[in-house]
């Protein structure tokens, strides 16, 4: 049996749409990155590019998987302060959905973040990238290590645009500050999701929030 | 005390120093222009030839640089390429 992610009844769908929001917003940027790249032939615009597509096609996996829970969710178990929704006949697509989401997302973070920190040796960027993906895979608390690797990432990312945001004081440069701290901030939700379902909800709205201020950035470059 | 101009950045000043002259620029004109060594000049050049920004070309026995229209694009976009840049810290 697997652990699924869902959230109370009422905000079955409400996540796909915030979801579908998310994969706009990360599609429009990942085209808006590739004509840069056209205009400057600079490779990190290209990774950039790459990871914002990235996420864009991980969210198309996670609406997938969500799809599944709506349809397939057969039993609730309550073990004191945590709610487990199993399904018995999880097949093999529904799983493979969303590990491609969890690897897709991880590693379009993980492009964002090597390239922003300008990391270039490829034996350090192997290392942090195997690491983070085998934690995930073989570990019994995979949901968990999931976000709490994918915070401590965007966390990080999050501090170097806070520290970009200090030096330029450029509005976009707040507003894709203040995208990524969402981000960061949903992820630790999620985490908390284990405790309490309602997290997932704050979880997705922290999310789509994130995203809101990246649409809002895009919109100021796009008008330049 | 200035601080160092981005790659984006000189790509601009060399390209906006071709457009100001016409379209075409004698390269000590542009070297003087671009404010950069011969050797970091040379480079850049190379870089905008293979990238389709600037051509070279022979006016009687003079070397020009012209810049083409993926140049001219570039300093249309410009803002929104430092824009990009600056907000993403790239």
């Amino acid at each position: 049996m697997v652990q699924l992610l869902v959230g109370p009844e009422w905000f079955y769908g409400l996540d796909t749409l915030f979801e579908t929001f998310s994969i706009i917003v990360s599609f429009l940027v990942g085209v808006l990155a590739y004509k840069i790249y056209k205009l400057t032939s600079q490779k990190k615009y290209l990774n950039f590019c790459t990871a914002f597509l990235m996420i864009a096609a991980a969210l198309s996996f996670k609406i997938i998987s969500n799809f599944v829970v709506f349809y397939k969710t057969v039993e609730k178990t309550f073990y004191g302060l945590f709610t487990v929704t199993y399904t018995h006949s999880f097949d093999f697509i529904n799983l493979a959905s969303l590990y491609l989401f969890r690897v897709m997302f991880l590693i379009a973070f993980l492009i964002i973040l090597i390239n922003i920190y300008g990391i270039k040796d490829k034996k350090i960027i192997s290392l942090i990238v195997f690491l983070s993906i085998v934690s995930i895979f073989f570990s019994n608390f995979t949901y968990l290590l999931f976000h709490l690797i994918l915070a401590l990432v965007i966390g990080f990312i999050s501090f170097h645009y806070f520290k970009n945001y200090s030096s330029k004081k450029r509005r976009t440069a707040l507003l894709v500050m203040l995208s990524f701290l969402a981000i960061f901030l949903s992820q630790l939700m999620f985490i908390f999701y284990v405790y309490q379902t309602g997290f997932y909800v704050l979880a997705e709205t922290f999310q789509l929030l994130g995203f809101l201020f990246l649409l809002l950035a895009y919109v100021l470059i796009s008008r330049k | 005390m200035t601080s160092r101009r981005a790659k984006i950045e000189i790509i601009y000043d060399m390209l906006r120093a071709i457009h100001e002259k016409g379209g075409t620029i004698k390269p000590t004109h542009l070297l003087y222009k671009s404010n950069l060594s011969h050797k970091k000049m040379t480079l850049y050049v190379n870089n905008l030839v293979s990238n389709g920004m600037i051509k070279i070309s022979l006016i009687g026995d003079n070397k020009m640089f012209a810049i083409t229209e993926k140049g001219i694009k570039y300093l249309a976009d410009y803002k929104k390429i430092k824009e990009f840049s600056d907000s993403f810290g790239l």
